[in-house]
């Protein structure tokens, strides 16, 4: 290998300038990007009829809001561990934990009090998961492709925080055009299965965001 | 401490601008800190120098990822734990790999090794040579079988003073024989 001078001066001579893109700016162009391809996707699907009705309901519309916020706090942490030294910001990198037990709280919360109405629609299982994985697409290839442009040294840790942003703001989505209320339901086809997304993360991590 | 810090800023700042003296100048500021921090981790110099190098060219990769808004020197290291590790991980695993399975192993032993010259009736004798603590240590370790927690335990001192006791009675055993 070459002398370290020699490496030093050669590097020098390919310092080209380089704008450094800010960390809000991933995080908000990743949410404007995810958000309007969700938004034509509900269209297509469309929103529950008694969605208004419905957010009246605290449960239903704090379950609502901490899915929001495992999905916002998911993708804060995504972009933090994207950098090496996480912007010298750790904290940003647990933020979804409190968000994270916040929606397990509201989750007990629903199965204790079983007040879930009787299922809307035709009776449907693994095509709600389907779903939430093609509303979860394009945030989790975006999301990927934005830490693979940057230099990320916990591979499979921001692999598996960057499919659960997108799996959990696809599921909040899904969230909004599912008319089934029921907890078992949910709790099989659409949360539980986000660990899922998260270890397939940790795959496509290691694999795929070294550099 | 301070006023490096601030320096290696200005510096990547200036370097992030395109400014190629600039850059330089923190690559070998760079490099100097990682010699430093690589060398107490990797005993081999040839190595080291090459594990600074790939540090440098990660730097050099990754420069788009600081914006000079923090301190420069957590986010070199960073980078640098993170290509010590890969060294680590591929250095273990290549001495893995090249290690030979003890069946395998074609060294001999010229002689017996379970050979002795002596036994320890015939080294027995020679503990009456030794002082009284160091005679009884091995007495009651080779003779009564202690280990030697049970010795310290038994004559009220510490295993640690024990075993330095036996290895100095084991020294003048041995400066013994040899002079024989």
């Amino acid at each position: 290998m070459m002398q370290t001078d020699q490496l030093i001066a050669q590097l020098s001579r390919d310092a080209k300038p380089v704008r450094a893109l800010a960390s809000g700016w991933l995080l908000v162009r990743w949410l404007i990007v995810s958000c309007a391809y969700l938004a034509v996707l509900l269209a297509f699907y469309g929103i529950r009829p008694d969605l208004a009705g419905r957010l009246r309901s605290p449960l239903f519309a704090l379950e609502i809001l901490s899915l929001a916020g495992v999905a916002l706090a998911s993708g804060l942490s995504a972009v933090a561990l994207s950098y090496p030294d996480l912007r010298q910001k750790a904290w940003q990198a647990y933020a979804p934990l409190p968000f994270l037990a916040l929606f397990a709280g509201v989750l007990v919360a629903e199965w204790w009090v079983d007040a879930s109405p009787p299922e809307m629609g035709a009776h449907h299982t693994y095509q709600c998961l389907l779903c939430i994985t093609l509303f979860s697409l394009l945030p989790a290839i975006l999301m990927l492709l934005q830490q693979r442009a940057q230099a990320t040294i916990h591979a499979g840790w921001a692999g598996a925080v960057a499919l659960l942003a997108s799996s959990s703001l696809g599921a909040l989505a899904f969230r909004l055009s599912e008319k089934s209320d029921s907890i078992a339901h949910m709790l099989a086809w659409h949360y539980l299965p986000l660990i899922g997304f998260g270890l397939v993360g940790v795959m496509l991590g290691r694999k795929w965001l070294k550099w | 401490m301070a006023s490096t810090d601030i320096r290696l800023e200005s510096l990547m700042k200036r370097a992030l601008e395109g400014d190629e003296r600039a850059y330089g100048e923190l690559l070998g500021e760079s490099a100097r800190l990682l010699r430093a921090y690589i060398s107490r981790r990797i005993g081999v110099r040839a190595d080291a120098e090459d594990v600074v190098q790939e540090i440098l060219l990660s730097i050099h990769k990754a420069r788009h990822t600081y914006d000079g808004t923090r301190p420069y020197a957590p986010w070199m290291f960073a980078i640098a734990r993170y290509r010590l590790q890969d060294y680590l991980r591929i250095h273990y695993a290549d001495r893995l790999r090249q290690a030979v399975p003890l069946e395998e192993a074609e060294i001999i032993p010229d002689r017996h090794v379970t050979f002795q010259d002596n036994t320890y009736e015939s080294l027995k004798g020679e503990f009456k040579h030794l002082p009284d603590k160091q005679a009884m240590i091995l007495t009651l370790m080779h003779e009564q079988g202690y280990t030697a927690r049970e010795v310290a335990g038994r004559i009220g001192m510490k295993e640690s003073a024990v075993k330095v006791a036996a290895h100095r009675a084991y020294k003048q055993l041995r400066r013994k024989l040899a002079g024989q």
